[in-house]
C-alpha cells in the first residue's frame, strides 16, 4: 500500500473522474489499468463528489488466499 | 462479534488447532465454550490454505508476502461471515488470513464451517473461500531466494473493468 496525499487547489479536483484524470496524467503507468475506487471505505462510482480530507484508495484485482 | 481476522505472519498448527476446538462450541458475543452450541454443531468443515513453492523463471517461491487495505478488509470479512452463516443455516463460520510473510509450505489462510449437518457445513465452506478470493481486498507478492520479488495478479471480474471517465459535467 502506497500513500499519497494531494494538495489540491479548491474545486479542481471536485469529483472522482477528475481526480482520476490528475492521477493518469502524474502517473501514465495507471491509463488502461484495471482498478476499483473506494471513498472513505466505501465503493463509488465515477461521478462522486470529492471533499478535503477525503481517503481515496485504488484497490486492483485481488489476489488474496 | 468484533474480533481481528488478520495475523500478522503464518497461521500456526498449534493455533489452528486452538480455533478448530472453539468453532461451533462457543457463544458467539461471550467467547466462551457453551454446552448449548456445542449440542447444536454436528459437524465442521475446515480449509487451510498453503504456500505452493511455485517455479517462475527458474527460480522457486521461498514465501509470499501479503498485504491488504485495512479496515475495509475487516468490515468486508465481517460481512461475509455473517452473509453466508445466514445463506447456509450455519452454526458458526470464522475466516481467517495472514498478513506480511509466510513461506512455502505454511498456512496463510484458515476458513471453518460449522453446522448442524455436513451439506451446510461443506457448502458454506466453499461459499466462504470463495468470497475471500473474489471480495477481499488483499494481495501478494511472491518471494524468491534471489531477492527478486513478483505482485501475483489477481483475475479481473467485471467489477474492476476500467470505466470511461463520466465527469459531473459530461453526464448532464
Amino acid at each position: 500500500m502506497e500513500r499519497v496525499e494531494l494538495a489540491a487547489d479548491a474545486g479542481a479536483l471536485s469529483d472522482l473522474a477528475k481526480l482520476r484524470m490528475h492521477l493518469e496524467g502524474l502517473y501514465p503507468g495507471l491509463i488502461g489499468k484495471a482498478y476499483r475506487v473506494a471513498i472513505n471505505q466505501e465503493f463509488s462510482g465515477e461521478g462522486h463528489d470529492l471533499h478535503d480530507g477525503d481517503e481515496i484508495a485504488f484497490l486492483p484485482p485481488y489476489a488474496g488466499g | 462479534m468484533n474480533r481481528s481476522h488478520f495475523i500478522e505472519g503464518p497461521l500456526l498448527p498449534c493455533w489452528i488447532q486452538e480455533q478448530m476446538s472453539l468453532c461451533g462450541r462457543e457463544q458467539p458475543d461471550e467467547q466462551m465454550f457453551s454446552q448449548v452450541a456445542a449440542a447444536a454443531t454436528g459437524a465442521l468443515a475446515s480449509f487451510q490454505g498453503i504456500i505452493r513453492a511455485d517455479a517462475w523463471q527458474g527460480q522457486t517461491v521461498q514465501a509470499i508476502e501479503y498485504s491488504a487495505y485495512l479496515p475495509l478488509a475487516e468490515r468486508l470479512f465481517a460481512q461475509m461471515e455473517q452473509r453466508i452463516t445466514r445463506q447456509y443455516w450455519l452454526a458458526d463460520l470464522r475466516i481467517w488470513h495472514s498478513l506480511g510473510q509466510v513461506r512455502a509450505g505454511e498456512c496463510s489462510m484458515l476458513v471453518l464451517a460449522a453446522s448442524g449437518h455436513r451439506a451446510e457445513a461443506f457448502d458454506g465452506l466453499r461459499a466462504a473461500v470463495e468470497a475471500v478470493k473474489a471480495e477481499a481486498p488483499v494481495w501478494k507478492r511472491e518471494l524468491f531466494a534471489s531477492g527478486q520479488s513478483r505482485w501475483v495478479e489477481g483475475p479481473v471480474s467485471p467489477q474492476f473493468e476500467p470505466e470511461p471517465f463520466r465527469t459531473k459535467e459530461n453526464n448532464k
